[in-house]
This record gives C-alpha cells, sequence and structure tokens, in this order.
C-alpha cells in the first residue's frame, strides 16, 4: 500500500471502450500495421483520458489519429488539445528501452509523450514526456509528469491570455479622430531609428504599433506589429498597410507568418517570412464599418487582433 | 487484526485527504500557471494513491458475471475520471475511499447495464461480448482480419491523380520526387531511410515536405474514396 518511490506516473485501464475503438481504427489496415495502428490508438485513448482527468480539453475527434485515412498515411498517434496544441502520444512494450518517433510526426507538436503497455493490453501506464522531436529517445531520458503537467499548463496560461486580448476590437476610425488606445503605441517607442527609416515615411496618416510576444522559452519571440491608416480623399476607405518587424532585432526569424483575415476568420492576405527578412507587409483597404483580424503566427503559437473602421 | 486494518485505513485517509485538501487550495481557475500545476500534480498524485491503496472495492457482487474483469476495468477508469472532475465536491466528513468506492458501485452498474444491452442487440448469445484482445491476438487474423481492400483502392487514387495534384506538388530542385512516388512508396511499406537513400534527400528535408502537405492530401484524396 505504502508507495513511496516518487516518480508520478498515471494508469489507465483500458477496456471496452478503449479496445472497441482501436478495433474499429484497425479495420481495412494491412497486416504489417495493424499492430501500430492498434497501440497508438490505445497510446491516444490513454492519454485523452489522462488530460480529461486532469482538466484539459482534448480533442480527439479533430486529430488525424482519428481520421481513417491519414492513419494509412502516416504512422500517427496525434492528439489535439484545445487552444494548445498538438501532442504526439507514442506506445512502447514493456520490454522497450528506448523510443523511435517517426519522421512524419516531426514538426506541428507540443511535446511527445510516451505510454508504456504490456502483453496484456488491460492497463496504459504514461512513463513522461519530451518536448522536441528526435528519432530515438531512451525511456530513461524523458522529462517527468510532473513537467509534463506544468509544461502543458504553462503553455494552456499563456495561450488563454492570447486569446482573452483577441476579443478586443479596436476601433481604428478613432485613430483618425485622434484617439488611440494606449496598447498601441507610436512607433519611436517601438522601431529602432534605422528601422524606421525604411519602413515608414510620413504621409497624412496615422501610425501605431504593438509588441507582441508569442510563444514561451524556447520559441518565444517578440515582434513589433505595426498598423498605417490613410484615409483615401473623397471615399468611405481607408486603406491599411500592416507591417511586421522584429522587436530589437534586425531580422524575422523565418516562417513568421502575418495573416490578414475577415471577421469570420476567413484568411485573406498572408505573408511569410523567408531567411533574412527584416520585415513582412500587407496592405489592403477597409469600408466604413468593416471588421478585420491581423493574426501574427509563429510556429504553433498565434495572436489574433480584430479592428473595426 | 481489525485494529490493525483500522489503524491502516486512517493512515490512508489522512494521506488521501491531505492531498484533496491540496487540490482544492489550488484553483483550477487561477492565473498562475504555478497553481494550476500544482493542483494537477496532486490529483495525478492522489489517483495513483488511490489505484495503489489497496482499499478499491473488488465489486464481488458481480464476481460471477462472465465480463467481470473488463466491467471492472471500465468502471474503474470511469470511477477514476469522475472523482478528479468533481474532486471540489468531495465531502471531508466522509472517508475518501467511501467516496470513491460509492462512485465505483455505481459506474459497475451502468458499465454491465450497458454492456447487457448492448449484448443483446449485437452479439449471437453464446459469443462473448468482451472484445479486448491482447497483443498476440491483434496479430491473429482470426481477431482482425487482413483486409487490403481499402489499401488497394488507395493506391489506385493515387496511381490514378485524376487532377495532377499528386505530381503537380514536388520537392523544391528535385522534381522527380513529388507526392505521388512518395505515398506509393510508404503505401507499399517503405521506410523513410529508405526512400530518402533512393533520391539522396535527407530523411528531415522529405518527410517535412510530406507532413506540411498532409491536410490538402487528404482533402484531395477523401474526395475519391
Amino acid at each position: 500500500m505504502n508507495c513511496t518511490t516518487d516518480a508520478l506516473s498515471f494508469v489507465v485501464s483500458l477496456s471496452f471502450e478503449a479496445h472497441s475503438i482501436a478495433q474499429e481504427y484497425s479495420k481495412g489496415i494491412p497486416k504489417e500495421k495493424v499492430q501500430q495502428v492498434y497501440l497508438n490508438s490505445l497510446a491516444v485513448y490513454a492519454v485523452d483520458n489522462y488530460l480529461r482527468c486532469m482538466g484539459f480539453n482534448p480533442n480527439w475527434e479533430n486529430s488525424y489519429s482519428r481520421n481513417n485515412l491519414a492513419i494509412k498515411l502516416m504512422n500517427v498517434a496525434d492528439l489535439e488539445v484545445k487552444n494548445i496544441g498538438k501532442l504526439e502520444c507514442r506506445p512502447v512494450l514493456v520490454d522497450q528501452e528506448k523510443i523511435e518517433i517517426p519522421a512524419e510526426v516531426s514538426s506541428d507538436r507540443i511535446g511527445y509523450i510516451v505510454i508504456q503497455f504490456d502483453s496484456s493490453l488491460e492497463t496504459a501506464k504514461i512513463l513522461g514526456f519530451t518536448r522536441n522531436y528526435a528519432a530515438e529517445i531512451s525511456l530513461n531520458q524523458l522529462q517527468s509528469l510532473e513537467d509534463f503537467l506544468m509544461y502543458l499548463t504553462e503553455c494552456e496560461v499563456v495561450k488563454s491570455h492570447q486569446t482573452e486580448t483577441k476579443l478586443v476590437t479596436v476601433k481604428i476610425g478613432e485613430w483618425i479622430d485622434g484617439v488611440v488606445d494606449a496598447a498601441w503605441e507610436k512607433l519611436d517607442r517601438l522601431l529602432t531609428p534605422q528601422q524606421l527609416g525604411v519602413a515608414f515615411k510620413s504621409e497624412i496618416s496615422i501610425t501605431r504599433g504593438q509588441k507582441i510576444d508569442l510563444g514561451i522559452q524556447l520559441d518565444r519571440i517578440s515582434l513589433a506589429l505595426v498598423l498605417k491608416v490613410t484615409p483615401e480623399q473623397n471615399s468611405n476607405e481607408v486603406s491599411i498597410l500592416t507591417q511586421l518587424h522584429p522587436f530589437q532585432g534586425i531580422t524575422l526569424p523565418e516562417g513568421v507568418k502575418l495573416i490578414i483575415s475577415d471577421e469570420l476568420g476567413e484568411v485573406v492576405l498572408e505573408q511569410e517570412s523567408r531567411e533574412d527578412d527584416n520585415w513582412i507587409q500587407s496592405a489592403f483597404d477597409v469600408e466604413l464599418g468593416e471588421k478585420f483580424r491581423v493574426g501574427v503566427s509563429y510556429k504553433e503559437n498565434s495572436v489574433v487582433r480584430e479592428f473595426e473602421f | 487484526m481489525n485494529h490493525n486494518f483500522q489503524e491502516r485505513d486512517d493512515v490512508l485517509n489522512l494521506k488521501l485527504q491531505q492531498l484533496i485538501e491540496e487540490i482544492k487550495r489550488c484553483s483550477a481557475s487561477s492565473d498562475s500557471a504555478t497553481i494550476r500545476g500544482k493542483r494537477r500534480i496532486a490529483l495525478n498524485k492522489l489517483v495513483n494513491a488511490i489505484q495503489s491503496s489497496g482499499r478499491l472495492s473488488r465489486q464481488s457482487k458481480w464476481l460471477g458475471e462472465p465480463n467481470y474483469e473488463d466491467y471492472y476495468n471500465e468502471a474503474l477508469q470511469l470511477t477514476l475520471m469522475e472523482v478528479c472532475q468533481k474532486i471540489d465536491e468531495y465531502n471531508p466528513q466522509y472517508p475518501v475511499m467511501s467516496w470513491v468506492n460509492k462512485i465505483f458501485s455505481w459506474r459497475f452498474s451502468d458499465v454491465r447495464n450497458k454492456e447487457m444491452k448492448r449484448g443483446f442487440t449485437q452479439i449471437p448469445k453464446d459469443q462473448k461480448s468482451a472484445t479486448v484482445l491482447c497483443l498476440d491476438d491483434i496479430n491473429n487474423e482470426k481477431f482482425l482480419p487482413n483486409d487490403i481492400s481499402e489499401i488497394e483502392q488507395l493506391k489506385e487514387i493515387i496511381q490514378e491523380d485524376s487532377e495532377g495534384f499528386l505530381r503537380s506538388e514536388y520537392l523544391e530542385k528535385y522534381p522527380q520526387v513529388n507526392l505521388q512516388i512518395i505515398l506509393l512508396m510508404l503505401l507499399s511499406e517503405k521506410k523513410w531511410k529508405e526512400i530518402s537513400q533512393e533520391f539522396g534527400v535527407p530523411i528531415s528535408t522529405i518527410s517535412s515536405f510530406y507532413q506540411r502537405r498532409m491536410s490538402k492530401i487528404i482533402d484531395y484524396i477523401q474526395k475519391y474514396i
């Protein structure tokens, strides 16, 4: 009874529900791959259960591992966690000391969690995790479940702050009247003189910017999102120029995206930084009363700002 | 003897109650990731302590049932989930394990009723309704028939590539490495290593090219299934 060992694990019982899902998804899978698909399903089932016990909000239905076609094209055991990102759930058997992670799941994951099975397949033991992809990892190098819970919680808190700010619609019509929300700063506070020189020549326009922090820890980057609003003469339109600059840096990391979408989130314009880009930009016109969103994303992290003219 | 059991149960109950107090102290809706994370760690510890307590009910009333063990496991999982989700409702006047075991017997009946119903409607009477397979069963065609018709159909769709999409998407500077070829190789059980060697392109380059296009590939192929 006295369990003195400190290493945290989590054991999930696998019964009707788990096995019927695994069997359903093993149909039509050639025999060389049946074990892989079956164990992948049980592994994701176990993590889905674990996360729900721990008060997270996994969305298995929305994952490749629940797509009959995707599991035929990839060795995949992903689990989408709402508002956080994708976890990859990799099965190991008790006699294995290391785990191989297939190349086709090397990107777009917030972490890799390892689940151990014995030959009865009556229980799944969640062992530990690693944040970054490696083709092969020995089990004794995995990080603990304490670290996992802390890490995922941290991701959750960061994302929820990002979604909260998304709800505020910035009224850019008021900018033209001289009223600017304090969250949007004058550019000399945000960009270096060198950056300012190339970015914005003065016109009859209002230009404001905001510092954007994306991601946590290793993936963390800081950017300056800049909006220039120029009223068009004799018209109900304004032209908008949005730019994304590095904050206190010279070049953007590769793969930063600037996404302009409409009120419903439908993407209208999308720019992605290449190697050594100093900034990226999008220009478009907005009619009076129109809403639009400016999204900034890098790897799995993103923020969205909403505007109305 | 009885005295010892009582003492053991008291020690266990104290430990479980302390964990629950810690969980309740750390609010699930706290703004602080540290507090929320601590709550989850304590919750995980609580589940471990319950599982290893030796005081989970054996549900012996149902011991004679043919699928007793499977019912037990299914009900236990539902119970632990419920304990986690309703932990703030726990009333410390009662021993933790009494509360847990009460939930456990309710869930056991639920699972049994559900399976009985399913058994009557779907499964021939003489057959065991249990579907829990072990590792050896999985590789036994008696349980999971080897049906390759879907894979064959998939290969035909890819070979056909009616709209030419799979051929048009190729690795930069390697026009011969297109999605059609990669897909056909993967479906013929080729490993990434072999594919990489065959084309002289690193595994990471070719597999990330493939991954990035996965949702497009799925949307495209799905149209023809």
